[in-house]
């Protein structure tokens, strides 16, 4: 697959080379890439023309489609010469009607190849030559394309980009505006579409960062920011555990034992849990002890895996029916097929 | 020697169904004599989950079962003698007392008053031992093994005993009839009698108000059965259901394996000091 890479690279090089000072459109649809039309067949000021660009490659030929380009009045000769990302072209040189090119290019493997166009006001033909070595073998691609004029058109390549340009901002201000709501991070961070709003990002966050020191305003938050406040403090380098802890003594400060046990507070759980929730077997608590109890609860009782241990402050052992030492299951079933077979 | 084969496959067959339940962890080893954690419809914790133990006013999931199958809820039930002397945690029936069947429901599964269960037990059979003798019908159709009643209210009695596992099976359906799901998960109810005699019905499960999402089912106690519990709980369209039988502490107990079945990320402290 990858001796093919050159030849879809020039096949691109080639593709753009039109892309800027011609618009390429299906004959068929009548549509270039994407939905906008890029030419307008019709009374110009452009030029129509039809374009025929085959490859040679190790005795393969590819491509002879042929499409309509549109090319824009006014383009200069050079203008025809393929670039690209990739590929610099150099030594371009006119002579007459004849324009000759070199061309490098990065890549694995590198090629250097040369070219020449040939125009004349209604036929361009061109040809380009790329040589590569891989693995010690030399290869050789030449891509040839002929064109010819055949009518007028009107180029609407500029407002396309254009268009498209302008949809594409609009997207991204109203990711980044979404973004900016929810205080979602990702967008704002490195090379993230809003990076260049991330100081308002974190001017937002900051005074939130601060409401989140009171127990009401961490609650607030949590609500109109799930599942991104983290991230988001950690964004605009802020300390999201100092503000909880903040916001968890403030309300053991305040009694306010439901926040306590809302799941930010555990440290405050464990430290106030045995002091409320001791209340006896099968018995409820103060119901303002609820929450904070509940929290206990689930962070005391049962076992982890592995682990004998008996909850704290569960009942007494003799409390509970004693239960049978669980059977082993491999020597429950062993011990069936034993009794089973005759032997 | 020529049966050696199916004896084989039997023998591997009834140990593979004990590693399957052995596959379920006790992550609650003091919590009960039995007791089975189910989260969205998955066994987590279990321990005894098929071993029969007194059921207490659990039965009354079958109760209700029965009743909202054999009877119109707006019929009208004359409360007997017999219904209103029953004993234990109670509606508040007076003998000749009038009302629906489904305000005698919400004083079985509410308060689980052992006089609306008598009364509603005679209402759809004539009498309890008639009743009886259909829950015990239905058990078996409903292949609920570990099950069998001595009577239609949980009393202690030889032979009245239901697992942890058959009672997840019972509530299930319980959850499944919307008129009796929608009582199990009032936490309290006012209903009037067609007598005019008003009753004020606070449910005897006091998860409402400790657990977020709590949507009922039933709580149960006798000297023998012990603390029992079905507890089921909702939370952003996930769902677990508790059963505990003789609980050790079965509000709190049940407030932590609800918990953590709904958050597994949750880990527990290890044993130090004294706590609640």
């Amino acid at each position: 697959m990858s001796s093919l890479r050159p030849s879809l690279a020039w096949t691109l090089v080639l593709a753009c080379a039109f892309a800027l000072p011609v618009a390429a459109q299906n004959p068929m649809t009548g549509m270039g890439r994407g939905s906008s039309p890029m030419f307008k067949p019709g009374p110009g000021p452009d030029e129509l023309w039809e374009t025929t660009v085959k490859m040679e490659m190790s005795g393969m030929t590819m491509g002879g489609d042929t499409q309509q380009v549109c090319i824009k009045k006014g383009r200069k000769e050079a203008d025809l010469v393929p670039t690209s990302q990739e590929c610099t072209t150099t030594d371009v040189k006119t002579a007459g009607n004849r324009t000759t090119f070199s061309v490098e290019c990065k890549g694995d493997p590198p090629m250097t190849g040369t070219g020449d166009i040939t125009s004349t006001p209604n036929a361009t033909n061109g040809r380009m030559t790329l040589r590569s070595t891989r693995r010690g073998q030399e290869m050789t691609m030449t891509q040839t394309f002929s064109s010819k004029r055949i009518g007028t058109c009107t180029d609407q390549t500029e407002q396309v980009i254009a268009k498209a340009d302008a949809a594409g901002k609009a997207n991204i201000a109203k990711a980044c505006a979404d973004g900016m709501e929810v205080l979602e991070p990702t967008l704002f961070e490195g090379s993230g579409p809003c990076a260049p709003q991330k100081k308002q990002f974190c001017d937002k966050v900051t005074p939130v960062a601060a409401e989140m020191r009171e127990p009401a305003g961490f609650s607030a938050a949590r609500r109109k920011y799930p599942g991104t406040l983290q991230r988001a403090f950690q964004s605009c380098s802020l300390d999201y555990v100092s503000v909880r802890m903040t916001a968890c003594q403030a309300a053991a400060a305040h009694r306010n034992w439901n926040f306590i046990g809302s799941g930010d507070c555990d440290d405050e759980v464990r430290k106030y849990g045995p002091q409320f929730c001791n209340v006896g077997p099968n018995r409820s608590p103060d119901p303002q002890y609820a929450a904070l109890c509940a929290r206990y609860a689930a962070l005391t009782r049962g076992t982890q895996a592995g682990s004998d241990g008996t909850a704290p402050g569960a009942a007494p052992a003799q409390a509970v029916a004693p239960k049978p030492a669980a059977p082993d299951p491999l020597k429950s079933g062993v011990d069936a097929v034993r009794k089973l077979l005759p032997f | 020697m020529r049966r050696a084969p199916a004896a084989l496959g039997m023998a591997a067959a009834l140990a593979w169904a004990c590693a399957a339940h052995a596959a379920v962890p006790d992550r609650f080893p003091a919590a009960a004599a039995a007791y089975l954690v189910i989260a969205d419809g998955q066994p987590l914790w279990a321990a005894e989950a098929d071993k029969p133990l007194p059921s207490a006013s659990l039965t009354k999931l079958m109760t209700a079962l029965l009743v909202v199958e054999s009877a119109q809820g707006e019929s009208v039930v004359t409360v007997s003698r017999t219904a209103a002397r029953a004993t234990g945690a109670r509606m508040g029936l007076a003998t000749g007392a009038r009302l629906s069947v489904s305000d005698l429901l919400a004083g079985l599964l509410l308060r689980s008053g052992n006089d609306a269960c008598i009364a509603l037990a005679e209402h759809v059979a004539g009498s309890e031992a008639r009743f009886v003798v259909r829950m015990n019908e239905r058990a078996r159709a409903w292949g609920l093994s570990a099950t069998r009643f001595s009577n239609a209210c949980g009393f202690d009695a030889p032979g009245h005993h239901a697992s942890a596992r058959d009672l997840a099976a019972l509530a299930r359906r319980l959850l499944a009839v919307p008129e009796l799901a929608r009582l199990v998960a009032q936490e309290r109810l006012e209903v009037t009698g067609a007598d005019g005699r008003g009753y004020a019905l606070a449910n005897t499960n006091l998860l409402f108000g400790i657990v977020p999402g709590l949507a009922g089912v039933k709580t149960g106690y006798t000297a023998r059965a012990g603390h029992c519990l079905v507890a089921y709980a909702k939370r952003d369209g996930r769902e677990v259901l508790v059963v505990l039988l003789r609980g050790a502490d079965r509000w709190w107990d049940a407030v932590a394996m609800i918990e953590q079945a709904f958050d597994p990320r949750l880990t527990v402290a290890p044993r130090a000091g004294k706590g609640g």
